[in-house]
């Protein structure tokens, strides 16, 4: 997690607030999903796209983990990818993050199989089995940052002077 | 996931610790220790609350830092107040 867990100016400090966040912002994919679904139902890649596209952003700018910017610090160890900013993840945010890829794995690796099997011609629902497929990509992207974000439990400790990354 | 089983485990191998009053008598800030220890200020916190064990690494990082025995800083049974100490209140 950031050092400073503030989103929009609200307190991310509290698990209730982050929780509303994690719900918000799946509800808002879910709906866009529905309505790209809805819109373009051909074999196009137009709707996986740009759900692709919008689980970046969600990344980038709110969940964090695979961007530079949003709650929880870089996964990686390293400079996330090519920006000057510092990532120091400890042994308890590497702890978390290990176990958070291994919850979301199990759930996404059950959604891909469903999908297969649902998109199979003997069960002749394809459109289904393709949803499956491309939620099980949007969560791929996104489940470990938000099952972090929904289970760490409140962090009302002082928070540094000095902000961690300076404002973009 | 279980968050229940989760906290269960945690209650059955909970680690207790002394660090904030190791810390207070310092005058240290969360984020102060967190530096001199190399972990992140929230990580403290939850060391002293008790939801997070840390791993030996820390333990000593930990105990070289406050110049005291590991066992001094952290107990798998609750500590004793130091007023029940033999030595409280005779002057040593």
């Amino acid at each position: 997690m950031r050092d400073r867990m503030r989103l929009l100016g609200l307190n991310m400090t509290r698990r209730s607030n982050r929780r509303w966040v994690v719900a918000v912002t799946y509800a808002a994919l879910l709906a866009s999903g529905v309505v790209l679904w809805t819109l373009d139902r051909s074999e196009a890649l137009t709707f996986p796209f740009l759900l692709l596209v919008t689980s970046l952003f969600v990344n980038g700018v709110i969940f964090g983990g695979y961007g530079c910017w949003g709650l929880i610090r870089p996964f990686n160890t390293n400079k996330p990818f090519g920006f000057g900013t510092p990532s120091h993840n400890d042994e308890r945010d590497l702890r978390r993050r290990d176990r958070m890829h291994f919850y979301a794995y199990r759930i996404v690796v059950s959604l891909v199989v469903l999908g297969y099997f649902l998109g199979r011609d003997s069960f002749g629902h394809p459109q289904v089995g393709n949803a499956l497929l491309v939620g099980a990509l949007i969560l791929g992207l996104t489940l470990p940052q938000a099952l972090l974000l929904w289970i760490e439990p409140d962090m009302d400790f002082e928070a540094p002077a000095t902000p961690e990354y300076p404002p973009a | 996931m279980s968050n229940k089983t989760s906290s269960k485990r945690n209650e059955e191998m909970r680690i207790y610790n002394r660090l904030p009053v190791l810390r207070a008598e310092r005058g240290l800030t969360r984020q102060e220790l967190a530096g001199s220890v190399d972990v992140n200020y929230q990580t403290i916190g939850f060391l002293e609350r008790g939801d997070y064990s840390p791993s030996l690494a820390l333990a000593f990082a930990l105990s070289e830092f406050f110049g005291v025995p590991i066992e001094a800083i952290f107990s798998p049974r609750p500590f004793e107040p130091l007023k029940t100490w033999p030595a409280a209140g005779s002057g040593q």
